[in-house]
C-alpha cells in the first residue's frame, strides 16, 4: 500500500511538472508582448528604455536558459522572482495567499459534500414524492447559477440588508490589537460562512446526483436484503452499509471536481474580496508576471493532482475490492 | 493655476499613471517662483462647522482598489503606489489647495536664479530616515539620478532636468535643459529616497530589492503592517521631521479587488476614505449625512485623436469640419455637470502660457457641409456623405472597453457625427490591443482617448514627429520648425512666445480635437478631517488629518 502511494504521489508531481514546464514555454514564446505590457504599466517608452526592462526581467536570455533558471529556482523553492510584486519571491506571493485559497476551497468542498449528501438522504427517503422533485430542482438551479451570481444573492439579504455576514475581506479590523485566538478564529469563520456557501451551493447538485444514483443501486442489491432478513435496522442498512458503497465512485467524482472548484474559488474571491490564489493570478495574468504565472500554474497543477491522488485513495480505503485490485 | 510644462525634448514622453499622480501636485495651485509659500499644517476646519481643533489619535481607513506593488517612483505603475509612498516618503515642497501656492516639506526655501533654468532649495535639518540616518542634499541628487534612468516611471517627467548637483549638506541645485515656467513644479515632483541604503544597488537589481517591500522612510508614518491582499496598515512616527507629530495614530489602506467592494465598505462605514467614485455613485452618496463628496477639477481630458495619415481624415479641412460637428459643450455638462469642463486646447486655462485663442473648433454643425463640400464632397440620397471618389465615407472610432467614461463619449461623438451625415461607429478593445493598433500600426481613423490629470504639456511629445505620444502621427513642416526653435530657446519670454505659436498652430491643425476635462470625485466620511489642504492630492498631507475624539 505504501509503495502504491508513493508511486501515485510521484506520477501525480511529475504529471504537475510536465503541465508546468509545458505552461512556462508558451507563456514565454510571447514574452515580447509581455514585456509591451510591463513597459506600458511603468509608462516608460523607447528602445533604450525597453531594452533596460528587458534586461531587468531577465527577458533577453534565450527561452532554454531562462527555463533552466526557472526549474533551478523551483528546486531552490524560490520559483524565481515576482515582477508584480517586486521585493518578493513568487513562492512568498504564492504561499503567503494559498491558506485563503485551502481554507475557502477546503470549506467550499465540505460543504458540497455535506449539502449533496443532505439532498442525496432527502431523495432516498421521499423517493417518488413532491419532496424529492423539489429537493432536486433546487439543486440543479443553484447549479445552473454562476457563481458570482449565488454570491451576489447570498451578499444582498445577509450582508447588505440584515448585516449577519461581513460584506467582505477575511477578519474584522486585524490591525487593532487584542483578541484571542478563539475571537480571532471565530471571526474568521464567520468571514468565510457566505464565500464558502456560496462556493458550495454551486456545486454540489453533481454530488446529489451521483451519491442518489449510486446509492439507489446499493439499496436495491442482495445484500441489502439479507441484512433486511437477518433483522438489521433500516438506519444501520441505509447510512451504515449502503451509504458506504454508494460513496466510493463519488470520491473520484470529487477528484474530479476540483479543477472546477478552484476555478469556481477564483470568482468567488472576487466578489467577496477574499485574498486568495484566485485573485493573485488574476492580477498576475493582467500584470503579464510570466514568473507569478508560471508558478501559480506549477502550484494549482500539484494541488489538483495530488487532490485526485487523495480521492482515488479514499475510494480505495473505502472499498476493498478496489484494493485488491 | 499651474501645470507641468515640459519643453520639447525629443525624448520620452513616459506617462504612467503613477508619473502622472506624482505631478498631481501641479494641477491646480499657482507655480511659486521663490519662498517658502505658507506652512499649511494645523487642522482645517471641520465639514460641519464644529471646533476646528484637531484631535491625537484614531485610525483613518483608506480604500485603494488593487494592491500597492512598491514604494518606489522608479517603478511605480498605478496611482496607488503614489498614495502608500505619500505616506512613507515626503517631497521637497507640495502644492496647497487652500492658497495655491507650493508649501515647504522637505525644502524649507528656494530661490529662481535669474537665468530662468535654474533653481537652487535649502533643505530643513533635522529630519530623520526611520534608520536614524539624517537626510542630507545627497539623497535629492542621489534621487533624481535614478528618476532619470531611461526605464524609471518617471523619467518622462524628468526630461527637463539637465543635472542636479548638492552644493552643500543641505542645498541643492536643480540645473535645467531650457527655461521653463514650470521648473518648481518638475523639481518636486516625485519622493526623496535614502542613498545610503539604496545608493550601491545596480539597477539590474532594483526589481528585487527588499526595500519595495520594506521602505525606510522620512515621513509622517511608518510601515508597521502588510497582510498581502488585505490591507497596509501605517503608524504615526514619533522621531520624523521635527515638530511634525501626524494627529491620526494609524492609516490603513484596505485592499479591494474591484470598487464595487469597496463602495460597499464605504457604505457600511468600514472606510473614511476612497478615491475616483463614478459620478453617478457619488450623486447617490452626497444625499447621505456621514459622508462628504469632494468633487476636484484636474486637469486629465478627453479627446479625440484623428488618424492624420489615413485618407480622408488626413486633410486638415476634413479634421475641423468633423471637430465643428461636436458639441463639445453638451460633453462637458453631461459627463462632468458643468460646460466650465470645456477642453479647449493642449494647455490649461490657469497655466502661465496658455493662449485665449482656442486651439479646438468651436461647434458650428452648420458650417460642416460648406466645409466638407469644399474638399469635393457631396450628400448622397440617404443623407449620407460622399467622398471625392463616390465612395460612402466611414469612420470607425476606437475605444478601450471596459471605461464606461469612454465609452459612453465615444457614443455620443459618434451619434453627432451621424446627425450631419457621416456613418460613425464605435469599436471596443481592450487597452492592449488599441495601443497597438493607434500607436504602433497606425490602423486606425479615430481614438478616443483620455489624458492622466497631470500629464505635463508637451507640444512636441504629443505633436512633434518624433513624439512619443503623437498618436496623429501628425508631421507638419511649420510646426516643427516652431518645436525646433522652442527646444534651442533660452530666453523665458521668446520661449514663451515660440511656444505660443506653436499652440496655435496645433489648434489649426486639430491633430486631436479636445472634449472636456474630468474631474476627480472623492468620497470621505465626515468623521475624517483635514482634507481640504490638498485636495485631490489628500495622501501628501496625511499628517494634517484628524478624527474627533467622540468618533475614534
Amino acid at each position: 500500500m505504501v509503495s502504491h502511494v508513493l508511486r501515485r504521489a510521484l506520477r501525480a508531481v511529475v504529471t504537475a511538472a510536465g503541465i508546468a514546464i509545458l505552461a512556462f514555454l508558451v507563456l514565454h514564446a510571447r514574452s515580447e508582448e509581455a514585456l509591451s505590457v510591463l513597459a506600458e504599466n511603468r509608462g516608460v517608452r523607447g528602445e533604450e528604455a525597453r531594452a533596460a526592462l528587458r534586461t531587468s526581467y531577465g527577458l533577453d536570455r534565450p527561452v532554454p536558459l531562462r527555463l533552466s533558471s526557472w526549474i533551478g529556482d523551483v528546486a531552490r523553492g524560490g520559483m524565481g522572482d515576482s515582477w508584480s510584486h517586486p521585493g518578493s519571491s513568487v513562492a512568498r506571493v504564492l504561499f503567503d495567499h494559498l491558506p485563503l485559497t485551502l481554507a475557502l476551497t477546503g470549506s467550499g468542498l465540505l460543504l458540497q459534500i455535506v449539502l449533496g449528501l443532505g439532498v442525496a438522504a432527502v431523495s432516498i427517503q421521499t423517493r417518488g414524492t413532491w419532496k424529492d422533485a423539489l429537493a432536486n430542482a433546487l439543486a440543479l438551479a443553484a447549479n445552473a447559477l454562476p457563481e458570482f451570481c449565488v454570491g451576489l444573492l447570498l451578499l444582498w439579504p445577509f450582508a447588505v440588508r440584515l448585516g449577519w455576514f461581513p460584506l467582505s475581506g477575511v477578519s474584522e479590523a486585524p490591525w487593532e490589537a487584542g483578541g484571542g485566538t478563539l475571537t480571532t478564529l471565530l471571526d474568521g469563520l464567520h468571514h468565510l460562512a457566505l464565500p464558502a456557501v456560496c462556493l458550495g451551493l454551486a456545486s454540489f447538485a453533481a454530488v446529489a446526483r451521483l451519491l442518489r444514483v449510486r446509492w439507489e443501486d446499493e439499496l436495491g442489491a442482495k445484500y441489502v436484503v439479507g441484512a433486511e432478513a437477518r433483522g438489521m435496522s433500516r438506519a444501520r442498512i441505509v447510512w451504515g452499509h449502503s451509504l458506504r458503497n454508494a460513496a466510493g465512485p463519488l470520491c473520484t467524482s470529487i477528484g474530479l471536481s476540483l479543477p472546477g472548484l478552484v476555478g469556481g474559488a477564483v470568482v468567488v474571491e472576487q466578489v467577496f474580496n477574499w485574498p486568495g490564489l484566485g485573485r493573485v493570478l488574476v492580477d498576475a495574468i493582467a500584470a503579464r508576471d510570466l514568473n507569478l504565472i508560471a508558478g501559480a500554474n506549477l502550484l494549482l497543477a500539484l494541488l489538483v493532482t495530488l487532490g485526485g491522488m487523495i480521492s482515488d485513495l479514499l475510494f480505495a480505503a473505502l472499498d476493498p475490492r478496489v484494493r485488491a485490485r | 493655476m499651474g501645470n507641468a510644462l515640459v519643453l520639447p525634448g525629443r525624448g520620452q514622453g513616459g506617462r504612467g499613471l503613477a508619473a502622472a499622480v506624482l505631478a498631481a501636485s501641479t494641477a491646480l495651485a499657482q507655480a511659486c517662483g521663490s519662498g517658502a509659500g505658507d506652512a499649511g499644517r494645523g487642522g482645517a476646519g471641520a465639514a460641519d462647522g464644529s471646533s476646528a481643533t484637531p484631535a491625537r489619535g484614531g485610525t483613518a481607513k483608506v480604500g485603494v482598489i488593487a494592491e500597492p506593488k512598491t514604494f518606489l517612483d522608479w517603478a511605480a505603475e498605478t496611482t496607488v503606489d503614489s498614495y502608500a509612498a505619500d505616506l512613507v516618503f515626503r517631497r521637497l515642497a507640495r502644492r496647497s489647495s487652500v492658497s495655491g501656492s507650493f508649501v515647504p516639506d522637505l525644502a524649507e526655501s528656494w530661490q529662481t536664479l535669474p537665468d530662468g533654468r535654474t533653481i537652487a532649495f535649502q533643505l530643513r535639518r533635522g529630519v530623520l530616515w526611520e534608520d536614524g540616518i539624517g537626510l542630507t542634499a545627497s539623497d535629492v541628487r542621489f534621487t533624481e539620478d535614478r528618476a532619470r534612468m531611461p526605464e524609471a516611471s518617471i523619467s518622462g517627467y524628468k526630461e527637463a532636468i539637465e543635472s542636479v548637483e548638492a552644493t552643500g549638506s543641505h542645498q541643492v541645485v536643480f540645473h535645467f535643459r531650457r527655461p521653463d515656467p514650470e521648473m518648481l513644479a518638475h523639481a518636486v515632483l516625485g519622493h526623496v529616497y535614502p542613498e545610503h541604503l539604496l545608493g550601491s544597488v545596480d539597477a539590474r537589481d532594483l526589481q528585487t530589492l527588499p526595500f519595495h517591500r520594506r521602505p525606510v522612510g522620512s515621513g509622517p508614518f511608518r510601515l508597521a503592517e502588510w497582510e498581502p491582499a488585505r490591507y497596509l496598515s501605517f503608524v504615526a512616527r514619533r522621531d520624523g521631521t521635527p515638530g511634525e507629530r501626524p494627529h491620526l495614530d494609524r492609516v490603513v489602506m484596505r485592499i479591494f479587488a474591484d470598487k464595487t467592494s469597496a463602495l460597499r465598505e464605504l457604505e457600511g462605514g468600514g472606510l473614511d476614505l476612497l478615491f475616483k467614485v463614478p459620478r453617478e455613485t457619488a450623486d447617490r452618496l452626497a444625499s447621505r449625512g456621514d459622508l462628504t463628496i469632494h468633487r476636484v477639477p484636474t486637469h486629465g481630458y478627453v479627446f479625440v485623436v484623428w488618424n492624420t495619415k489615413r485618407a480622408p481624415w488626413s486633410r486638415v479641412e476634413v479634421r475641423q469640419a468633423l471637430a465643428a460637428s461636436i458639441d463639445r459643450k453638451a460633453l462637458a455638462s453631461r459627463f462632468e455637470g458643468t460646460e466650465t469642463a470645456l477642453a479647449s486646447g493642449p494647455v490649461p486655462a490657469d497655466h502661465p502660457w496658455h493662449d485665449p485663442a482656442p486651439s479646438s473648433t468651436s461647434y458650428e454643425p452648420a458650417a460642416t457641409a460648406a466645409r466638407l463640400t469644399s474638399v469635393g464632397w457631396r450628400i448622397s440620397g440617404d443623407g449620407r456623405w460622399l467622398d471625392e471618389q463616390g465612395a460612402k465615407v466611414r469612420l470607425e472610432i476606437l475605444v478601450q472597453h471596459g471605461n464606461t467614461v469612454l465609452q459612453d463619449t465615444a457614443a455620443v461623438v459618434a451619434d453627432n457625427l451621424r446627425r450631419v451625415g457621416l456613418e460613425a461607429e464605435v469599436r471596443q478593445m481592450d487597452l492592449t490591443t488599441l495601443r497597438a493598433r493607434v500607436e504602433e500600426k497606425g490602423d486606425f481613423d479615430a481614438a478616443l482617448y483620455s489624458r492622466p490629470s497631470t500629464a505635463p504639456v508637451d507640444l512636441a511629445g504629443c505633436f512633434g514627429s518624433g513624439g512619443a505620444e503623437n498618436y496623429a502621427k501628425l508631421a507638419d513642416p511649420d510646426l516643427e520648425t516652431m518645436l525646433d526653435a522652442f527646444g534651442r530657446e533660452t530666453d523665458l519670454e521668446k520661449a514663451r512666445e515660440t511656444f505660443v505659436r506653436a499652440a496655435r498652430r496645433v489648434g489649426e491643425l486639430e491633430p486631436w480635437t479636445f472634449l472636456y476635462y474630468r474631474s476627480e470625485t472623492i468620497a470621505a466620511s465626515r468623521r475624517l478631517r483635514g482634507l481640504e489642504g490638498c485636495l485631490p492630492n489628500v495622501m501628501e498631507c496625511a499628517s494634517e488629518w484628524w478624527i474627533p475624539k467622540d468618533r475614534q
